[in-house]
């Protein structure tokens, strides 16, 4: 579930930057520039029928929205390009185990509702619950047997490190050596083993 | 104004274009900057889109008659609501006005998937913009709602179509639109799950959200519809099986199936191919309805017209999805592999797995029913009829039955079902199907569909509120509470569950709507001022006959007094409208009187203004109004199910409005009529119409090309010219004392086979009785097989016996299991 908790910190902190944030947002001038265009549509309007002019304005806040939707498709060709792929890599498997054991305890909290709605016989129950519970405890097994997310981290974090070292250059002895080399000068260690 | 709204068309077509290149080019090329931009332009063909709405509303607003769709679709008389109708009263502004709900919902969607689903995302906008792309192409290139006349425009429009002149009318088929759009959000996602690999169960929580919003304005939808067909056609009936209503119900179906199917996957992870496919043909029945309505393949009350370009070029479209669809579904297989189980006939997989046979039979069933008669043309060249009484053999047991395993599911658990308390559960469901069956008979309806229908309505609210009271009570046990606080605690628990039982009391409760259709009466009163005839107990009296106008229409209106018991009941108006430059096709003004038990519906049929007489055509419609009191149910149902699991409240406000809505109209509708006390009048009886006519009537189409409907519901009644002439044939044949089928054959030989309701059994018409039969057949092998399979143990569940028993684990279990409620 490593996902959800990724993408879920994502909206609360831009909700919490939107209250402090007090600067002016391009949107802003959007909506403040189709206020102006409305008035000055509704005040130089021949047809003065209420229904006309609702329309007038709306089309004018639509236009609007049309050139700040312009405007937020070009921004970001024109922002940095930000790294790509940048999420923690959740290989396939420990997805699959994961999903199979959420599974395999939401089965297990059903058939004890329905052995409490009395659709199930004690008999069947037991039988049911117990395979249920045997394969959550192998599941969970698994899931500790295969490495927590620390592990999954930790090794996520070596491999990043080992390949901004070999990118710039440093060294396990320290030494900052030229963006291309492929040897240190110092001790003359291959780049990219540490 | 009209070379605007051409260029906004242009502009959003690029805009769309340069979406799903940038969308997929940066998900490929994992550039978070192309997709931001991606995003962007797609949210700009909505801004696009709002703005050529806006234009086309205002030129039918004020009048804009250079446009031809506005001088099409409008006058400068119509009301200002129904001149903003006009917008989707006409082929090209209907497609426009697709356009514009497409991109308004895919907009939402994005928005509000966009951090959860990130890596769908791209896809998603390149699936939903190539859709917009096809239909904003077919604008451009062949239907565009903003061409203007090339010579002098004419000074005053032609006006909507009178019939489409109704409350209802206004907001069905946006409804329906809305409902057919909506399923396009959960097809972008399983496509864009299918092209990326993220086959999980996150994608699929998307898609049933969205699914089961879509599934609601299509229920919606086609409830509107019936009321319309209901108040507006004036026949008496609601549903006629009509090609484009029956377009509406295609996709209904399937999505049904899915919402059921999907709870498979989730609880046991089978069904995962399935479960694309069911994705991936709602879509495509939702276009192929369109397709159906728009390109004039089928004959219909309110299709647009033949139009061979239209057809081919949806053709084309309709081939690319399923190719490109189905292709990457068989790309992704190994990936959407899963072990399938079956423990056991008796558990509620087995259930969803007959749900999801019969549904689909029924999709195929009204699918090919419904383009029967142009395979037909295509085949023997001559077209034939596949009317309502076709529909109906088929489709009753089939509702039935559905209505059976509406019942039944819900009792059964996950897994397997223990068979002795099986029966305990069924003890009460059963008593209660069996007395209302005997109360019923008892009370003189003795028509077996009715019965039925009747004891399997009490067999399921039964099931249902057995389904409250036990879970209450269990939760009771389990948190000490009250009753009523545990009722609220299992229903905010599990919104899923318990709004679905909602969904199905909304579902009995239309039932009960169709179950009376079984027993309907109607009659027809030829009378002049001061008779008065009784009919079921009603003693209707014509007072008079007026004839008004107004700026519209000329309008003639029957004024009768109701009586029940000796008392004035109500005072109605049934009236024809004749709106100008429409004068040949005038439209029913029904009068009904409503109450819970039944409606009495009054159409002024026939008038002779010069003697003040009146043919009124009478129907007694028995709990019709509990399908309209159903929806709003069922849509109470609905919007619990959808209740966000967190604070994601987009949906939750729309639709319990929509279901106030629903319920403050019935009520609205429910309120008395002004009453007024009359006097005592001659008495007629009304006109006889022996059982032979009655039911020749049923098996014969009328002839007047107008209805494409049986002679005893031709909406235009005893003015149809058609309908007329062939009773005046009927009656001769009757006097010369004809049977049944000799006046059947006399009719075949002068109209040709059309004239039939349903096709003869022989040839290649005999396909049409057969094809049924084997999809059924077919369908129940495939399933029968599939489960046999799957009920085959092969081999434990992996490392069950490996696992020695670890006392830590086991607790942190039962912690986790703890965590869950």
């Amino acid at each position: 579930m490593s996902s959800a908790i990724s993408t879920d910190a994502a909206p609360l902190k831009k909700v919490r930057a939107r209250q402090n944030d007090t600067t002016f947002h391009p949107w802003h001038f959007f909506v403040l520039m189709s206020l102006i265009a409305a008035t000055v549509a509704v005040l130089v309007s021949r047809n003065s029928a209420p229904e006309h002019l609702v329309l007038i304005s709306l089309a004018i806040g639509a236009a609007g929205a049309a050139a700040f939707a312009v405007y937020r498709t070009i921004a970001p060709l024109a922002g940095p390009d930000a790294v790509a792929g940048a999420e923690a890599i959740s290989e396939g498997l420990r997805a699959h185990l994961e999903r199979e054991k959420a599974l395999t305890l939401r089965s297990i909290k059903e058939l004890e509702f329905d052995r409490a709605m009395g659709k199930v016989s004690q008999q069947d129950f037991d039988e049911m619950a117990r395979r249920l519970r045997a394969r959550a405890l192998s599941l969970m097994k698994q899931l500790d047997d295969g490495g927590g997310y620390r592990d999954a981290i930790e090794q996520e974090l070596a491999m990043r490190m080992k390949a901004r070292a070999a990118q710039s250059g440093l060294c396990v002895c320290g030494t900052r050596n030229d963006p291309d080399a492929r040897f240190c000068k110092s001790c003359g260690s291959r780049l990219g083993d540490a | 104004m009209a070379a605007l709204g051409t260029f906004t068309l242009l502009a959003t077509f690029v805009a769309a274009a340069y979406a799903i290149a940038a969308s997929v080019a940066g998900a490929r090329r994992r550039s978070p900057r192309l997709v931001e931009s991606g995003i962007g332009a797609f949210y700009l063909t909505a801004a696009l889109m709002t703005v050529a709405s806006c234009i086309i509303v205002h030129a039918f607003v004020t009048g804009d008659f250079t446009i031809k769709y506005v001088q099409h679709y409008s006058d400068s008389a119509q009301p200002l609501a129904y001149k903003i109708a006009s917008y989707w009263g006409g082929l090209d502004g209907s497609i426009m006005f697709w356009v514009f709900l497409l991109s308004v919902f895919g907009t939402v969607a994005v928005a509000t998937n966009r951090e959860r689903h990130r890596e769908l995302i791209p896809y998603v906008v390149a699936t939903i913009a190539a859709t917009e792309m096809f239909f904003i192409f077919i604008m451009v290139v062949h239907n565009n709602p903003f061409s203007t006349f090339l010579l002098t425009p004419p000074a005053e429009g032609r006006g909507l179509n009178p019939l489409l002149q109704n409350f209802y009318m206004a907001i069905h088929p946006p409804s329906l639109y809305t409902g057919f759009v909506a399923m396009t959000i959960p097809y972008a996602f399983g496509i864009a799950a299918l092209a990326t690999g993220h086959l999980d169960d996150a994608w699929l929580r998307a898609v049933r959200r969205w699914t089961m919003i879509g599934w609601l304005f299509l229920t919606f939808g086609l409830t509107l519809g019936m009321l319309w067909a209901y108040e507006e056609l004036g026949w008496g009936g609601f549903w006629g099986w009509d090609p484009v209503e029956n377009a509406g119900l295609l996709p209904w179906f399937t999505a049904t199936a899915f919402l059921h199917s999907v709870m498979v996957q989730e609880r046991r992870g089978m069904l995962r191919v399935w479960n694309v496919t069911l994705v991936i043909v709602t879509f495509f029945l939702t276009i192929f309805g369109t397709f159906m309505t728009r390109s004039g393949v089928v004959q219909s009350v309110h299709a647009f017209g033949e139009d061979r370009w239209l057809a081919g070029i949806f053709t084309m479209f309709m081939v690319a999805i399923l190719v490109f669809s189905f292709g990457l579904v068989v790309y992704r297989l190994p990936l959407l592999k899963s072990r399938h189980e079956l423990d056991s006939w008796a558990s509620r997989e087995a259930a969803f797995l007959a749900n999801n046979w019969i549904l689909l039979f029924s999709a195929f069933f009204v699918l090919f029913a419904t383009m029967f008669p142009t395979l037909s043309e295509a085949v023997t060249g001559e077209r034939l009829t596949v009317g309502p009484p076709f529909f109906n053999t088929w489709m009753l047991p089939i509702g039935l039955v559905l209505l059976l395993l509406t019942g039944i599911a819900p009792l059964l658990a996950w897994r397997k079902s223990t068979i002795r308390n099986l029966f305990e559960q069924f003890t009460w469901p059963a008593a209660a199907a069996i007395v209302t069956a005997g109360a019923v008979y008892a009370l003189g309806i003795k028509v077996w569909a009715s019965l039925a229908c009747f004891a399997l309505c009490a067999f399921v609210g039964v099931t249902i509120l057995q389904e409250f009271v036990k879970g209450a009570n269990v939760r009771r046990g389990a948190t000490g509470t009250d009753v009523f606080t545990a009722m609220v605690g299992l229903v905010a628990r599990s919104r899923r569950r318990y709004g679905g039982y909602i969904v199905h009391l909304g579902i009995v409760l239309m039932f009960l709507g169709f179950a009376g259709q079984g027993y309907k009466q109607d009659e027809q009163l030829l009378l002049k001022p001061g008779q008065q005839a009784t009919i079921a107990g009603y003693t209707i009296l014509h007072n008079a006959l007026t004839v008004t106008s107004d700026q519209q229409k000329q309008m003639i209106t029957g004024d009768v007094t109701v009586r029940r018991d000796g008392k004035t009941i109500a005072r109605m108006y049934p009236a024809k409208w004749f709106f100008d430059r429409h004068e040949s096709e005038p439209t029913s003004e029904v009068a009904i009187r409503r109450t819970p038990g039944e409606d009495l519906y009054i159409v002024l049929a026939g008038y002779d203004v010069s003697t003040q007489t009146a043919t009124y055509a009478i129907t007694i419609n028995p709990l019709v109004d509990w399908i309209w009191f159903g929806f709003g149910v069922l849509a109470l149902g609905t919007g619990i199910a959808l209740l966000p699991e967190r604070a994601f409240a987009f949906a939750t406000a729309r639709v319990p409005a929509g279901a106030a809505t629903t319920t403050l109209l019935l009520l609205l509708l429910l309120l008395p009529a002004p009453v007024r006390a009359q006097d005592a009048a001659q008495t007629v009886s009304p006109v006889e119409r022996s059982a032979l006519k009655r039911q020749l009537e049923r098996e014969l189409m009328c002839t007047c090309g107008g209805c494409l409907a049986p002679m005893n519901d031709c909406p235009m009644g005893v003015g149809c010219h058609g309908r007329r002439e062939m009773l005046a044939k009927m009656d001769a044949y009757i006097a010369q004392g004809l049977s049944h089928d000799q006046i059947r054959a006399a009719f075949v030989k002068e109209y040709g086979e059309q004239v039939l309701t349903t096709p003869p059994d022989r040839g290649f018409n005999r396909l049409a009785w057969l094809l049924p039969y084997v999809m059924g057949a077919t369908g129940a092998s495939i399933l029968g097989f599939a489960a046999w399979r799957w009920s085959k143990k092969d081999g434990t569940p992996p490392a069950t016996a490996a696992v020695a028993p670890d006392g830590a684990l086991a607790e942190r279990l039962e912690d986790e299991l703890r965590d869950l409620d």
